[in-house]
């Protein structure tokens, strides 16, 4: 049990080494811009981490324990993922709705809308202003439809940057009014951007406290076990491990009936 | 044959006749099919389930209460179940399918409404923005909009027929029924057009605070169930006095 504690600790304090790092590489999984769909890699290194949870757990006290460490793993894995993915489309709809705030102020002195960007761009901090800039430089070369392409791809999940490549191509190709447009475009990016703010600050700030919840619960459990005489009732007994075997996975089904609404809220 | 029997026989008749008959079509059926719950994929889900929980409930309370008094509740079983599954099933699919379908519907108001502000008529809007909203919860809408431009009808009042449930479902029949008549100028449609989306706006933050709520009901839920394993595990290695 001392070294499964030892594990336990080892694996909580990697988990919020993770959580707390300000900035990691770029399309990491816990980093600042994690992919929104989710790559294969990404889905396999998520799953890793409750594989390699049951495996320790498995390990080091039996066959019984493998779904026990699993489960713990994966809760606190999906609820940090979860909160990490809230925090990211937050902070992307923020960027998008001060990029088309910049764009609407443009419509006065900019003659069409890849000009406009091209003025607004610089405005932007970020990697979205980034990704303006390259947009508008693509615009400026007739390659508006790729560029836009490339935009999406650089802001992904945001509906905002969706609209904006819409409301360029619908200026560009049908000669549409920029003003109103971008005027729209402006009313619809700050409203997804309130909407994904207060889903961040609702929900996704709150997922911390799944991880947190689970992480203590166990941390009880594993250290009650042997202080209070427990420890063979749980790792030997069939009541006990079949006990802590159905209460993980209530812990998982009641983490999952929490987390698998929250990714959908900021879309 | 004693008269349990006959019971029993004439109860399991009702209830094959109950899941072979073809049945109403559930007024929903197409959303239904889009969701990827074709009738008889429900049906076939009722007959499985039915027959498992015969042959649970025939074991269990056979072994209970005895084979013979057992049979009126497998009768019951038989009747009931093919009836209450499918509709269990239909209106469970259509409670997780209406809020992503009510999201593709703002989703596509919102092209919707940048393209009429780029002085697109509101039918042509509509049409090009259900071409760039590629949702799988927005088919239905798609579907009926490419089936009224195939037949000539307008593409705006099959949307909204298929929207039913929806909280833009008025709004949208409003804007049809004043680009039909001529009645109201492109401010005023942009204006309805905005006002839709403030509606499906405030239904999503509604979802939001029913996701809070549900994250906390979730903490505190692993925390009794931590609490409960302890007491457990306590009260079983006390010693026996």
């Amino acid at each position: 049990m001392t070294a499964s504690l030892a594990l336990f600790i080892a694996g909580s304090a990697a988990a919020l080494a993770i959580w707390w790092t300000p900035s990691l590489p770029s399309g990491s999984l816990y980093g600042v811009r994690p992919h929104r769909t989710g790559s294969g890699k990404d889905t396999a290194l998520f799953w890793t981490i409750p594989a390699v949870g049951g495996a320790a757990g498995g390990v080091l006290l039996g066959w019984t324990f493998i779904p026990v460490f699993g489960a713990v793993a994966w809760v606190m894995a999906a609820s940090i993922r979860a909160q990490r993915r809230m925090k990211a489309d937050a902070r992307r709809a923020e960027a998008m709705a001060r990029l088309t705030a910049v764009l609407a102020n443009q419509t006065l002195v900019a003659t069409n809308v890849s000009d406009a960007l091209r003025r607004s761009a610089p405005l932007v901090s970020g990697p979205v202003g980034d990704a303006a800039a390259a947009y508008a430089a693509g615009c400026a070369d007739n390659l508006h439809l790729q560029a836009g392409a490339d935009f999406r791809r650089a802001v992904p999940g945001s509906a905002a940057a969706r609209w904006l490549t819409e409301a360029v191509d619908a200026t560009i190709g049908g000669g549409g009014q920029i003003g109103p447009v971008l005027e729209t475009l402006d009313n619809r990016a700050s409203e997804a951007a309130v909407k994904a703010r207060y889903a961040y600050g609702k929900v996704g700030a709150m997922m911390t406290s799944v991880a947190t919840v689970t992480a203590v619960s166990a941390l009880v459990v594993a250290v009650m076990a042997p202080v209070a005489g427990l420890a063979d009732w749980m790792t030997s007994q069939p009541v006990g491990q079949m006990t802590l075997i159905a209460s993980a996975g209530a812990v998982a089904l009641l983490a999952g009936w929490a987390i698998a609404p929250a990714g959908k809220l900021t879309r | 044959m004693n008269a349990w029997a006959v019971t029993a026989a004439s109860f399991a008749a009702v209830g094959a006749a109950n899941i072979l008959r073809p049945g109403r079509a559930h007024p929903h059926q197409q959303e239904l099919a889009a969701a990827g719950w074709a009738e008889h994929r429900t049906r076939t889900i009722a007959v499985a389930v039915t027959g498992l929980i015969t042959v649970f409930a025939v074991t269990v309370c056979g072994v209970i209460f005895g084979w013979r008094q057992s049979l009126p509740l497998v009768a019951a079983a038989v009747v009931w179940i093919p009836l209450l599954i499918p509709r269990l099933i239909q209106n469970g699919v259509l409670a997780s399918t209406r809020p992503a379908r009510d999201l593709a519907i703002l989703s596509w108001l919102q092209l919707m409404r940048l393209y009429t502000a780029s002085g697109a008529p509101v039918t042509a809007a509509a049409v090009a923005a259900a071409e760039k909203t590629p949702d799988k919860a927005f088919y239905t809408i798609s579907h009926s909009i490419d089936q009224a431009l195939q037949t000539g009808v307008d593409p705006l009042t099959a949307a909204a027929r298929s929207a039913r449930g929806s909280a833009a479902e008025t709004l949208l029949a409003t804007i049809t029924t004043i680009d039909k008549t001529g009645a109201g100028s492109a401010g005023l449609i942009d204006r309805i057009l905005d006002r839709s989306i403030q509606m499906l706006n405030a239904t999503a933050t509604a979802r939001i605070d029913k996701t809070a709520r549900q994250v906390t009901s979730a903490t505190t839920l692993i925390s009794v169930i931590t609490g409960v394993v302890i007491l457990t595990a306590v009260m079983m290695t006390l010693p026996t006095i």
